[in-house]
């Protein structure tokens, strides 16, 4: 800030005011710049020899001069009122230099503020901050670095002027950067060693300010700035960049929030794909067999699902009913589910061609074929049931599913046949057993998802709840087919409560003989 | 370096440190020996350019009794000074004004918090182009 000097009250709006003053006297009167230059003089001065100059002095320094007789008192009131229309000047500029430098900083939180909302990329961000920064601090230079959420693996993100190269760290832990990102609190040090942050920078000692970049939900990493240690950084420095690092560290978050949920949105388009795919991998339709209904019922816990149900059309006009459980959710599930799918229908298919139509063989031969793949761990129960619709015939083998459920008369009945689930074991061989399905009687295979599901007592649907629905039918019709599941599924609601979160799969499969 | 020589700036805002501010970013010019004034209000600012016709107005739009486009019309049209370079001074996401000051025949159109040092250097710019037209 240029000094106030004399000059300056002949321009401002204390012109007019200093005009007046100086006419009230008639004694020889004048005004000098602080080089002597002749800024007023009265006609009196003409000529004059026996004055002499005051100096008007502001912040130790001549601010000009005012030439008068010795011993004026005229002269003395002067130099009196000037001077103190002088230092008021001062004080105005002063604050004037104040507030512009405030108004800087203003500015530039402004401009940031609009450039930041531009950018989405924490590399960018970096960037723009040290871009307006560096430049209003007077940097040598600066970065920004990002930390993870364990405050490591520290990685610079933007520099600007870039003298030396910057360490690839490790920090020493009790070092002003760590100190920093660990605590959380901005530091002003201007005594620090530069080779602890540069390369061949040699030990010169440098000034630093660093601020974390941190926000109410952690330290995302923190901008330096430095220079030589002959120019400090001052505690408005500090304060700036304290501002700046706030906004800069907010904007970081919202970015990461946006590539959080960027990858989330992927994520479930992939779902979505993947539900779209798997649920063309159930049966388009019910099949029709004169005297019998047939209807299932799919309900996946999440995008996707482990379960399976599937008909199997032999060519004897034997129809194959299916469910299987894998014992897991999510995606790894519905993979293993597709696959299990295939094997089946192909040794299905195969077991059909020679006309060796057997439930305990075929899941054996698909238990070796899906072991081969399996992962450790990984296993899938499945119920395969081989109905003769002329008969009513059901041959059935269970891979350690679920026992299905045969409602015979006013009785129902579980259908025992030992095995284990497939995908354990390379080799396993599985019980078969028969039963017959009269007029009226129906079957129902279905997965755990049913009777493991909790109400918000956390007690268990359970099976005996399950078989005293099938037992104790309002009427014919409620047993039969769709009518049945739909019962199931109501009763499924009913016992829930209405913000049930579905835990595990729910598949149910019935057939009813008319 | 008198009267007509002498470079001038009349800077229009009935805030008192919106003026402040724009006298300190123009201070050096000072030096150099432009002279600035200073209104409060819309009919003070049209006194003042009759008055001493200045090169450059820096004009608030939101000032007592005439608006800044009022003043920025006035000087163009009806005083027909098209040689008065007037930079017309908003608050932020007042933007929708830029056609009205457009309308008002006003030559920029600056938002606040403006740069000062944009401010400085666009008005050294504008008295010196002056200084070229003149000649």
């Amino acid at each position: 800030m240029t000094p106030t000097t004399i000059k300056k009250l002949f321009r401002s709006s204390n012109e007019q005011v200093v005009h007046r003053l100086l006419s009230l006297s008639d004694e020889p009167t004048g005004i000098l710049e602080v080089d002597g230059t002749r800024l007023y003089a009265n006609n009196a001065l003409d000529g004059r020899s026996d004055v002499e100059r005051t100096a008007l002095m502001q912040d130790d320094q001549v601010a000009g001069w005012v030439v008068g007789q010795a011993g004026s008192k005229w002269k003395t009131d002067l130099v009196l009122l000037l001077q103190h229309l002088l230092t008021q000047e001062s004080a105005k500029a002063a604050l004037a230099s104040e507030v512009l430098d405030n108004y800087r900083e203003l500015h530039l939180l402004y401009r940031l503020s609009e450039e930041l909302a531009l950018s989405l990329e924490p590399e960018s961000i970096g960037r723009v901050a040290l871009k307006e920064i560096c430049p209003l601090i007077q940097a040598s230079s600066g970065f920004v670095l990002l930390t993870d959420e364990n405050l490591q693996g520290l990685q610079v993100i933007a520099q600007c002027q870039q003298e030396y190269q910057i360490r690839p760290g490790p920090f020493k832990p009790d070092g002003v950067l760590m100190q920093v990102i660990q605590t959380g609190i901005s530091q002003l040090s201007n005594d620090q060693p530069a080779d602890e942050y540069f390369l061949d920078s040699g030990d010169m000692p440098i000034s630093m300010l660093c601020a974390p970049l941190k926000t109410e939900k952690r330290v995302w990493g923190a901008i330096t700035l430095v220079r030589e240690a002959a120019r400090p950084f001052s505690a408005g420095d500090f304060k700036l960049l304290n501002a700046i690092a706030m906004q800069t560290a907010s904007v970081i978050e919202i970015a990461h929030l946006h590539r959080v949920e960027l990858e989330a949105a992927r994520i479930e388009r992939d779902l979505q794909m993947a539900q779209r795919v798997q649920s063309g991998l159930l049966p388009r339709k019910m099949p029709v067999l004169e005297g019998w209904t047939v209807a299932a019922l799919w309900q996946p816990a999440r995008t996707v699902s482990g379960d399976l149900y599937d008909f199997i059309h032999f060519p004897d006009g034997r129809l194959g009913l299916v469910v299987a459980d894998v014992a897991d959710k999510g995606i790894h599930a519905a993979l293993v589910m597709a696959n299990t799918r295939s094997i089946l229908r192909g040794v299905a298919a195969s077991a059909g061609r020679k006309g060796s139509i057997s439930p305990g063989h075929i899941l054996s031969r698909v238990n070796q074929v899906l072991r081969e793949d399996m992962a450790d761990g990984m296993f899938v129960t499945c119920l395969l049931a081989i109905l003769d619709p002329h008969s009513g015939s059901v041959r059935f083998a269970n891979a350690g599913h679920n026992l299905a459920y045969l409602r015979t008369g006013q009785e129902v009945s579980e259908l025992h046949a030992t095995g284990f689930p497939l995908g354990i074991f390379s080799n396993a061989d599985y019980e078969e057993k028969e039963t017959m399905l009269n007029r009226g009687d129906s079957l129902l295979i279905y997965s755990d998802g049913l009777v493991e599901a909790h109400n918000p007592q956390g007690e268990m649907f359970d099976y005996p709840r399950l078989s005293q629905l099938l037992k104790h039918a309002p009427d014919a019709t409620s047993l039969e087919g769709v009518s049945l599941l739909q019962r199931l599924m109501a009763e499924l609601a009913a016992f829930t409560g209405p913000n049930w979160e579905q835990e595990d799969d729910v598949t149910l499969l019935t057939v009813y003989r008319q | 370096m008198e009267s007509k020589l002498q470079k001038k700036v009349l800077i229009v805002d009935d805030e008192a440190y919106v003026r402040l501010l724009i006298e300190q970013t123009l201070e050096d010019l000072e030096d150099q020996g432009v002279r600035i004034f200073q209104a409060t209000d819309g009919e003070d600012a049209l006194r003042l350019v009759r008055q001493e016709k200045p090169d450059l107005v820096c004009l608030d739009v939101m000032i007592p009794k005439l608006n800044g486009f009022e003043v920025c019309r006035t000087i163009k049209r009806e005083l027909k000074m098209e040689d008065v370079y007037v930079v017309i001074l908003t608050a932020k996401g007042q933007e929708y004004d830029w056609l009205a000051g457009k309308e008002a025949g006003a030559d920029l159109y600056m938002t606040k918090p403006f740069d000062p040092d944009e401010l400085l250097v666009l008005v050294e710019r504008v008295l010196s182009l002056h200084d070229s037209n003149h000649h």
